[in-house]
């Protein structure tokens, strides 16, 4: 690790080469591109006007920015100026919003990166919730980078030691008591030379992202390697991927990249819309790897994602199945280079704590597949221990421990809790579950209250706190589980209700649990079930997994039937109620028009639309639902709930 | 409270409306004086404008075309307060429409249009001409002036023959609302765009310009055809307005092809008759952000 830079500003400094780049693609033929020496000169130029609101070595900034061209020129004025970056998305949701208020206040001297629009969101949000103080303090510590015209003048810049903070990382669904992981210079240099060598990345790569930079995997896997690589690297706005998924590989294939990666949810959504016959000139030949993390990953969907991509150059060896997590910057564990995917067959049942899991031949009904994940990557150390914090033996089922130089010291004033995650020894328990099988580490679930839903960390209580404001529903009485549904291959939101009457009756709950929680975290629910009994450890804790079980058992599909009849008798309107179109209309109005909240009910001629806004909510929809919705359609169908309805059916016929 | 101004002039518009042409003339020179000489503001706008769309034009050139201009501008201030009251003969004799043709073979296939224009000349009057001349009524986008009187009093002067004025923030929805119907819908587009909302930039009269993109985004969306309404001064007090076809759909989804078009119309008119653009305009306020 001689030669290898020791913190990131040394790294940025040395990419001397301008022909090296990142290139911020925002549509079909909008790119922009921006060198590495210019990324520093245009970083320090932005430090100058972060300095100039007061802000200095130590202090923290938070990057509440959507654009990925202004949130990487403000993350470089952080390390230059030694200010500790904290990024948190923008999103559409209060929940979004609400961090920012909970983190701004939890942060010492906090100030924030952000633009007109946003700020005006933050605005709305603490109008309703009654924040106006805090918001004060924010619009007072605010830097808006759409009001910056120049970058002549540069900042002051620290000396950066690699025992300093770079960033803190909030856990994505920490709402209510955000937690933040703190990351050094030497945590992310020590993570990155470890990447880079088990991925063998060289001057003949590039790199490709849709991934948020909100993310670890988006601003450490996907910028600070590349760029410690030195070599070009490709960003597209995770909104247009969302909206366009197939935009991805083509704008990947036509720049001939090497290096892609999605979270599980990314593949499924890429192939439910892509076509193969429209992809003539598709071609993923020079695709070296595609990094898949992030959250469970499905085997099946490696499989289908594979054979769709085969006659378009996509290599078998291709899929690069990994393992990782915040509090180790990033990665863990990568498999070998160039192997194709390699899974197990376990026994369902034999999954226990401290069990030796029963490995089969084949699949089966009794068991599941799951995937080897590889083995630690260069500094770092991965034990798999029983509840005592002893090793087990290969195949034993235990927690996942890891340890080196890249994982964090912390939470972020968080002592008591990094007590009961940090051994005294240094290691640090992921939450997770898993074994070791053939040297390769393999996730079997999860010990903590989390839930993982495309690729973003939410904690169960969080969720189970927006329910409680549902009518009828009480803190303690809901249960919310990410259970994964093997069809489709992705970690689904259930919600348990205590309720012990008619189900005609249930049915209108079910709506309100699906709107509460969508509007206020932006996640889509696939079940809400009414239960008899909370199953609670004799201590009194819920059993999320017990739940978890029943359901994968089959003992609530009666129950589902009965209600998917029950809907069916309902208008088109509360069938789209909650569902995954209305949320994407809502994010889209939400994104267009800052000024307002805006619900599944209002006509989207009342929420201050203007005609460029309304000509903005169309081409998205457009882009989305790409022929589907005429501007004159919004005449017949004004609101949301209307619109998300009509798509919908129109969608399904 | 800033949209219920008035000023004090603004209540003596319907009597400057009615006076003859021959005394609204005898009173611009003296409005002209004044403002050019004691409002330092507006001529040092006026003339740091040109003199950076003119790098190489001698000062006292720049000096006397700015003179020239704001003596037009209050010209065509007086004859907007007179449209009003503007008899269809003195339309038909001060505002000559050189080639309908181009803007009315879209009607004769009950097509609406989408119009571009310019604060170049007299655009109040474009309006006038053309409801009055062509075979289709004519809606015109504007943006409501703070000064209620004034605003209510232009109003009335946009809305004769049949043409329907509709504020910029409704213009979609109110363009969508009337689609059934044969209309031209006008729009002075040369104006700098607010500072959140999407622009495109170009370079126009030899300095970086934003341009609002709603004319592009309403074309688009509508799949109207696009027409440039150009204006030459034949003498004072009288016009020609002629079209130019800009574009005609199939339009592309994205980018901004229609807006660069109507940028350089708008450029080679003004280039042609700097002397009547609207140089006070602070069209060059705002410099391109970092992330525009």
């Amino acid at each position: 690790m001689n030669e290898f830079p020791k913190t990131l500003t040394e790294a940025l400094d040395n990419n001397q080469d301008t022909r090296k780049t990142i290139t911020y693609i925002s549509g079909q033929d909008k790119e922009r591109q921006v060198s590495y020496p210019a990324l520093k000169k245009r970083a320090l130029g932005l430090l100058h006007h972060i300095q100039q609101t007061g802000a200095s070595e130590g202090d923290e900034l938070i990057i509440h920015l959507a654009e990925n061209e202004q949130f990487i020129d403000t993350f470089w004025a952080c390390q230059y100026g030694g200010i500790v970056a904290v990024p948190i998305a923008i999103g559409t949701s209060d929940g979004h919003r609400q961090k920012v208020f909970n983190v701004f206040e939890k942060l010492e001297n906090p100030y924030i990166a952000t633009t007109i629009k946003a700020l005006q969101r933050l605005k709305v949000y603490a109008d309703e919730y009654g924040k106006e103080s805090i918001y004060q303090k924010i619009q007072q510590n605010a830097v808006m980078l759409d009001r910056i015209e120049e970058l002549s003048a540069q900042g002051q810049c620290a000396s950066i030691q690699p025992e300093q903070t770079s960033f803190i990382q909030f856990s994505s669904g920490s709402t209510g008591d955000p937690k933040g992981v703190v990351l050094t210079h030497k945590n992310l240099v020590t993570n990155l030379y470890g990447i880079i060598e088990c991925s063998a990345f060289d001057e003949r790569d590039s790199f490709f992202s849709w991934m948020p930079l909100t993310h670890d995997l988006g601003i450490i896997g996907f910028h600070l390697t590349p760029l410690f690589v030195n070599i070009n690297q490709f960003m597209m706005p995770t909104d247009l991927f969302v909206r366009r998924p197939g935009l991805w590989l083509e704008k990947a294939s036509e720049k001939k990249a090497t290096i892609l990666s999605s979270p599980n949810f990314g593949y499924k959504h890429v192939l439910k819309r892509f076509k193969p016959e429209t992809q003539e000139s598709l071609d993923l030949s020079h695709v070296r790897l595609i990094f898949n993390g992030a959250e469970p990953i499905s085997a099946d969907l490696c499989r289908e994602f594979n054979a769709v991509m085969k006659p378009f150059g996509l290599g078998e060896t291709a899929m690069f199945t990994v393992y990782g997590l915040a509090e180790a910057c990033l990665a863990v564990s990568f498999p070998k280079l160039a192997q194709p995917l390699s899974t197990l067959h376990v026994l369902r049942g034999s999954i226990a704590e401290g069990q030796p899991a029963e490995i089969h031949d084949h699949a089966s009904k009794q068991t599941i597949e799951l995937v080897r994940l590889g083995q630690a990557i260069t500094g770092t150390d991965i034990a798999i221990v029983d509840k005592e914090g002893h090793a087990v033996a290969d195949n034993v089922v235990g927690r996942v421990y890891i340890k080196g130089e890249n994982v964090t010291k912390g939470y972020y004033h968080e002592a008591d809790l990094n007590k009961k995650l940090i051994t005294v020894d240094g290691w640090l328990d992921t939450g997770d579950q898993g074994l070791m099988n053939e040297g390769q580490l393999v996730i079997t679930g999860r010990t903590k209250d989390l839930i993982i839903v495309n690729g973003q960390n939410y904690f169960a209580p969080d969720l189970e706190s927006i329910c409680e404001h549902v009518d009828g529903i009480e803190l303690g009485k809901v249960i919310v589980c990410g259970i994964r549904n093997p069809e489709e291959a992705v970690d689904e939101l259930v919600v348990f209700v205590l309720y012990r009457g008619e189900l005609e009756d249930f049915y209108q709950t079910t709506i309100d649990v699906r709107r509460q929680l969508n509007e206020k975290s932006g996640l889509d629910v696939a079940h809400v079930l009414p239960i008899k009994k909370v199953p609670k450890t004799t201590s009194g804790k819920v059993q999320r997994f017990a739940l978890a079980d029943q359901y994968m058992d089959g003992e609530f599909n009666e129950i589902m039937a009965a209600l998917t009849e029950l809907s069916e008798t309902q208008s088109t309107d509360d069938i789209a109620a909650g569902s995954s179109v209305e949320r994407a209309l809502l994010d889209i109005c939400h994104s267009v028009v800052a000024e307002q909240k805006i619900h599944l009910n209002d006509n989207i001629f009342e929420m201050g639309t203007s005609s460029l806004k309304l000509a903005q909510i169309h081409e998205k929809i457009d882009e989305m639902y790409p022929d589907v919705v005429e501007l004159t359609d919004f005449f017949d169908y004004p609101t949301i709930e209307e619109l998300a309805g009509f798509i919908a059916k129109k969608m399904d016929s | 409270m800033a949209k219920n101004r008035q000023s004090f002039f603004s209540n003596f518009y319907p009597i400057l409306g009615r006076l003859p042409f021959f005394v609204l003339y005898a009173l611009a020179y003296p409005i002209y004086f004044i403002g050019y000489y004691f409002v330092e503001r507006k001529r040092n706008v006026i003339y740091s404008n040109m003199e950076n769309s003119f790098p190489t034009m001698p000062k006292n050139e720049l000096r006397r075309l700015a003179k020239l201009n704001f003596k037009h501008l209050v010209y065509v201030m007086l004859e907007a307060i007179k449209t009003r009251y503007l008899s269809e003969k003195q339309i038909r004799q001060r505002i000559i429409l050189k080639n309908p043709e181009i803007i009315e073979q879209f009607a004769k296939n009950k097509q609406s249009v989408l119009m571009l224009t310019a604060h170049h000349c007299n655009w109040e009057w474009i309006l006038a001409g053309c409801s009055l001349q062509l075979s289709f009524p004519i809606d015109v986008v504007y943006k409501p002036l703070h000064d209620q009187v004034v605003d209510e009093y232009m109003k009335v002067s946009r809305s004769r023959f049949n043409a329907r004025p509709i504020p910029n923030k409704n213009a979609l929805i109110e363009i969508m609302k009337r689609r059934k119907e044969v209309r031209g819908f006008a729009m002075v587009a040369d104006q700098s765009p607010v500072r959140k909302e999407e622009k495109y930039w170009t370079t126009f009269l030899n300095q970086e310009s934003a341009f609002a993109v709603g004319a592009q985004k309403i074309a688009q969306l509508t799949k109207y055809p696009v027409i440039f309404v150009g204006m030459k001064r034949l003498s004072l007090g009288h016009y020609e307005v002629y079209f130019e076809e800009l574009a005609q759909p199939p339009y592309e989804k994205e980018g901004y092809d229609i807006t660069e078009k109507y940028a350089r119309a708008s450029e080679k008119m003004i280039l042609e008759a700097p002397e009547d653009w609207m140089w006070s305009n602070r069209k060059w306020k705002r410099k391109r952000g970092i992330y525009d």
